[in-house]
């Protein structure tokens, strides 16, 4: 695998990454909200 | 504001498949047309006939740096005014946001800059051009601007002290902007959307502009949630 083919891949797993990071942070507004309550 | 879970999974979904298809884009454009960039080829298997692509994987982090940061300058005048503490929870955390995005963008930028610059048998990672050290002292403002607030306890004058560093320390974002320009033929980076070599094909504006899009709506909802979660947060203590 060249370099050019693993930027491609890190920019795909970084993408990831923050996608999943937005997913946690929406679950702990959900889990902080229902406390709250 | 509240929004229903099933729009919020709905609305990263979309974004998720957004990228992707930014990406696989990206990877689909022709190589870089040597009639267009003068010099090009420098030799034999040159890596920027295709490496050039990683300018679509980068670009969006160093917007999104400009634009987390201007929210800061502007929520920090803001505070100084009003005083209302809601003001400062934005401005700190798109701070926070705009340290995540220059730190990728130092990152792509290194190895892109290897890339574009370097020879056979020798490497370019780092070579002080005037967008990479521009870009190095805006990291460094935003970590002293995340420092301070990590310092002081008094929550008030820990908001005023960091919208005054928030303040000044913008000037070091149109520093990197405009450093092309500054700098002129010290700086290897296009001066801007005008030159030759910049001009982008019909696919390429496409991808620039899904790369954007899909940019900034991940700003808008990274920055609404961490500003959520800190007042639910401080609802809760």
């Amino acid at each position: 695998m060249g370099e050019f083919d693993t930027i491609m891949l890190v920019a795909a797993i970084l993408w990831s990454i923050l996608i999943a990071y937005v997913v946690y942070l929406d679950s702990k507004v959900r889990k902080l909200e229902k406390r709250i309550k | 504001m509240k929004i229903e879970r099933k729009y919020m999974l709905a609305l990263i979904a979309f974004l998720y498949v957004l990228m992707l298809f930014g990406m696989y884009r990206a990877l689909t454009l022709g190589p870089l047309d040597p009639s267009k960039v003068p010099g090009f080829p420098r030799y034999e298997g040159d890596p920027m006939e295709h490496g050039y692509k990683i300018f679509f994987f980068s670009m969006q982090f160093g917007v999104l740096t400009y634009i987390a940061f201007f929210v800061t300058l502007v929520c920090s005048v803001l505070f100084l005014k009003n005083r209302d503490l809601k003001f400062d929870t934005i401005a700190s955390n798109s701070a926070k946001l705009a340290l995540v995005f220059s730190s990728i963008v130092l990152i792509n930028g290194a190895i892109f800059s290897n890339l574009a610059w370097s020879l056979p048998g020798s490497s370019a990672y780092w070579i002080w051009e005037p967008k990479q050290t521009t870009t190095l002292i805006l990291w460094f403002v935003l970590v002293s601007y995340l420092a301070l607030r990590a310092t002081v306890d008094d929550e008030d004058t820990r908001a005023r002290l960091s919208a005054v560093i928030g303040i000044f320390g913008f000037s070091a974002a149109p520093l990197t902007l405009l450093s092309t320009i500054i700098y002129g033929a010290k700086s290897m980076h296009p001066a801007g959307f005008g030159q030759e070599a910049f001009q982008l094909d019909p696919q390429g504006r496409t991808v620039f502009g899904i790369m954007i899009f899909g940019a900034l709506i991940l700003y808008a909802i990274l920055l609404w949630l961490s500003v959520k979660i800190e007042n639910l947060e401080k609802a809760v203590a």
